[in-house]
């Protein structure tokens, strides 16, 4: 199944075999290729290419074509201070600066970097028919915060007609944004309001509802998804984000994956987010992120789930880590051994001391456990057949991570997959099961 | 020598900047410290000038008005630089009204930063005029004044309302909380001198010690008091504080703080908020212990 096919069902909330997979690639994309966040983000040929290594690297369903909170509010006149590392910061705010809200202009499709985007939209559309392309756009309610700064929050209860009127028209940019995404190919809109995790239920309603639920409501128009981005301390407005009507909620880390699921079940929208970034993905390792993308796929379930990190991956993210969740979210095998491997952070090592045997080669094999798995089983079959032949002289010692002391030792041989064969303590061959003459090769080296 | 970093939180205009400038001027001249600053940050142009003057090493980020703990991956590299190149006795940062507070601690168990730097105070300033006059901020400013080790009251000259009133409610939402009541930042800093060996005292020693480290532990999943206290007992015994506030699967929420002979814990109201606490001490470099921690709560 493709996977904008497997993106549309958890949408529509049916029954999906395997959850869709949607790791938010944003200036992350420039570090696959070598480039720095800015000229990524300014040249369209740097974003597909960066796109492009991670659709192979990490095998998704859906990707955002850029992550960028900044490319409406550098068009409406904000001045950004661009990272060699991060997305750019708007470090002004025009109408804190004696700028009146009639003299901003809705953006068109030939100013700022609106170009870039939507030519990077294009290209991938053409390259990628299978796969969901999200289109993002800033949230009203986040735009505004750009436009007008923090003194927003004492405006909600000053002045709300001058909000309002300001929400207004963030709403319409907003509108006309995801109207040139859609064009240019994009599948769903994202709208991405992280700021509103900053105010209480009564002022989301008041401020923020009514504008992005036009929004929706227009991408609905087109016939297209969309999806409400929401990051930090929000779990207050879940609820009512529900109201508004996307097709999806998308969350982060802050907020219960369960909590999130049953409200928006409840209300016929599906959801996803949830993997830490921080603790997880960024400073983690392959294994923490196996687990933590198994504890979602647990809770989040089989219907309108969707595997997302809660934000925008660190540039510095280990690919390791998001290919791990890529073999997390394709292979029921790395889901089992990843089952096996719960609650193990604990556990020490075992020691090698006096492990390896003078004279003799040891050759240890790490799997699940060979009589109930297949991969295990063939290789466990392929190395003892290849030592039969070297007259007792290969100790060959299966370690089953069923047993706390398998998984010790595969700590202590620094075995991150399962099946794996060590001979004389040094990795050899991983997942796959050599022929026969391979194994027999490397038992000869190591007798040497 | 870990250095210990010092967070000064609060909203906009609760006077963070003149607090700030106060307790710089009061701070032992022989220590050395260093200030990371949020380059547009709407500091005021006193805290500006002040830091302008050559007497503090500043490491200046740009973060925008909007500091998102999303874009802290690049915030490793630069302080690990800075912190070595310094080599500061303390360091300051000034985060934004609207931040996560302590999510920026959560960089500080990178590889570069373990042992390296830790998160040690945290400051919430508290405009005594205004603390509740935005509502739709109430639970932003309650995240604020739950993540705080001691919160200023400032402004106390400006309001007519008896004082103890607003520290009452302050100290429903943490009642672990130093309370300081402040005018134009100034604090006594008789009990800070007791708590911080930063402010000139009679008995001193040095800031910081080899290897200590700070960790944040966050999760959205509640977990079951026991399987905490055998997460404190087996992995944390090197912890020399713990603060913070836990969300239990069995008992509702509450406060900890202490050490793991002595650990207080009171309950409190539900809060819309995640499990966040802070432990600081010598601990298991290979371990990570939010990983655990989420295993716990699974189970």
């Amino acid at each position: 199944m493709n996977g904008l096919k497997l993106l549309g069902q958890a949408f529509s909330l049916e029954e999906v075999d395997r959850c869709p997979w949607v790791p938010f690639v944003g200036v992350h994309g420039g570090k696959l290729i070598n480039t720095d966040a800015e000229s990524y983000l300014k040249n369209t040929a740097y974003i597909v290419d960066g796109i492009s290594e991670a659709i192979k690297l990490y095998k998704p369903d859906g990707i955002p074509v850029v992550f960028d909170l900044q490319v409406e509010a550098e068009i409406l006149g904000c001045k950004l201070v661009w990272s060699k590392e991060n997305p750019p910061a708007v470090v002004s705010h025009p109408l804190s600066e004696g700028m009146e809200i009639s003299a901003l202009k809705l953006p068109t499709e030939n100013d700022g970097r609106i170009p870039v985007v939507l030519g990077a939209t294009r290209i991938l559309r053409q390259k990628y028919p299978d796969i969901g392309l999200y289109g993002l756009i800033t949230g009203p309610f986040t735009l505004a915060l750009h436009l007008l700064g923090t003194e927003i929050f004492m405006k909600l209860f000053e002045d709300p007609e001058y909000v309002e009127e300001l929400m207004d028209f963030c709403a319409e940019v907003g509108v006309k944004y995801s109207e040139m995404l859609l064009d240019a190919g994009c599948d769903v809109i994202a709208v991405v309001d992280p700021m509103t995790s900053q105010i209480d239920p009564q002022s989301f309603e008041t401020f923020v509802s009514p504008y992005v639920t036009r929004i929706f409501d227009f991408v609905r128009s087109k016939r297209k998804y969309s999806s409400f981005f929401v990051c930090g301390h929000a779990q207050q407005n879940i609820e009512i984000m529900c109201d508004c009507r996307p097709d999806n909620i998308s969350i982060d880390e802050n907020i219960p994956l369960d909590f999130v699921k049953e409200k928006a079940l409840k209300k016929d929208i599906s959801f996803g987010g949830n993997l830490k970034l921080t603790s997880v993905l960024l400073l983690g390792n392959e294994l923490d992120s196996k687990k933590e993308a198994l504890n979602c796929i647990d809770l989040g379930g089989k219907k309108g789930f969707i595997l997302a990190p809660g934000c925008d991956l660190p540039m510095d993210t280990p690919n390791g880590n998001l290919k791990a969740v890529s073999e997390l979210v394709y292979s029921d095998y790395a889901r089992k051994v990843t089952r096996e491997m719960e609650h193990t952070s604990s556990l020490q090592p075992l020691s090698l001391d006096g492990y390896f045997k003078k004279d003799f080669v040891t050759v240890d094999i790490i799997t699940l456990d060979s009589a109930s798995c297949a991969p295990c089983q063939y290789m466990v079959e392929a190395v003892k057949q290849a030592a039969s032949g070297f007259n007792r002289k290969v100790i060959v010692k299966e370690h089953k991570i069923k047993d706390i002391d398998g998984i010790r030792m595969m700590m202590a041989l620094g075995v991150r997959n399962v099946p794996t064969t060590c001979i004389n303590g040094k990795v050899e061959f991983i997942s796959q099961i050599p022929p026969k003459n391979e194994i027999i090769t490397a038992i000869e080296k190591a007798m040497v | 020598m870990s250095t210990p970093i010092q967070l000064i939180t609060g909203f906009l205009g609760s006077g963070k900047s003149t607090f700030l400038n106060f307790f710089l001027n009061n701070c032992n001249p022989n220590k050395k410290i260093a200030i990371i600053q949020n380059e547009f940050s709407p500091l005021n142009i006193d805290g500006k000038k002040l830091l302008q003057t050559n007497k503090y090493e500043v490491l200046e980020i740009n973060n925008g008005s909007v500091f998102c703990v999303c874009l802290l991956g690049s915030f490793i590299e630069s302080l690990s630089a800075f912190r070595e190149q310094v080599n500061p006795d303390l360091i300051i940062m000034e985060t934004s009204g609207l931040s996560d507070t302590i999510g920026v601690g959560q960089v500080f168990q990178s590889e570069k930063l373990k042992g390296i730097v830790y998160l040690d105070h945290v400051w919430c300033i508290v405009d005594a005029q205004n603390f509740n006059r935005i509502p739709s901020l109430n639970i932003r400013f309650q995240h604020q004044l739950k993540s705080a080790d001691t919160i200023v009251v400032n402004k106390i000259d400006l309001v007519n309302d008896d004082i103890e009133l607003i520290v009452e409610e302050l100290k429903k939402v943490n009642p672990f909380a130093h309370v300081e009541k402040a005018q134009f930042g100034k604090i006594d800093l008789n009990t800070p001198r007791k708590a911080l060996n930063i402010f000139p005292a009679r008995n001193e020693i040095s800031l910081g010690r080899p290897g200590l480290e700070s960790i944040v532990i966050k999760s959205s999943q509640p977990i079951k008091k026991a399987d905490l206290f055998e997460f404190l007992n087996k992995y944390c015994q090197g912890a020399i504080r713990c603060k913070g506030f836990i969300k239990f699967k069995d008992c509702g929420y509450a406060f900890i703080q202490g050490v793991f002979e002595d650990m207080k814990i009171e309950e409190i109201s539900p809060f819309p908020g995640p499990t966040e606490f802070i432990l600081i001490g010598n601990f298991d470099k290979e371990k990570n212990l939010q990983v655990i921690f989420d295993e716990y709560c699974r189970l």
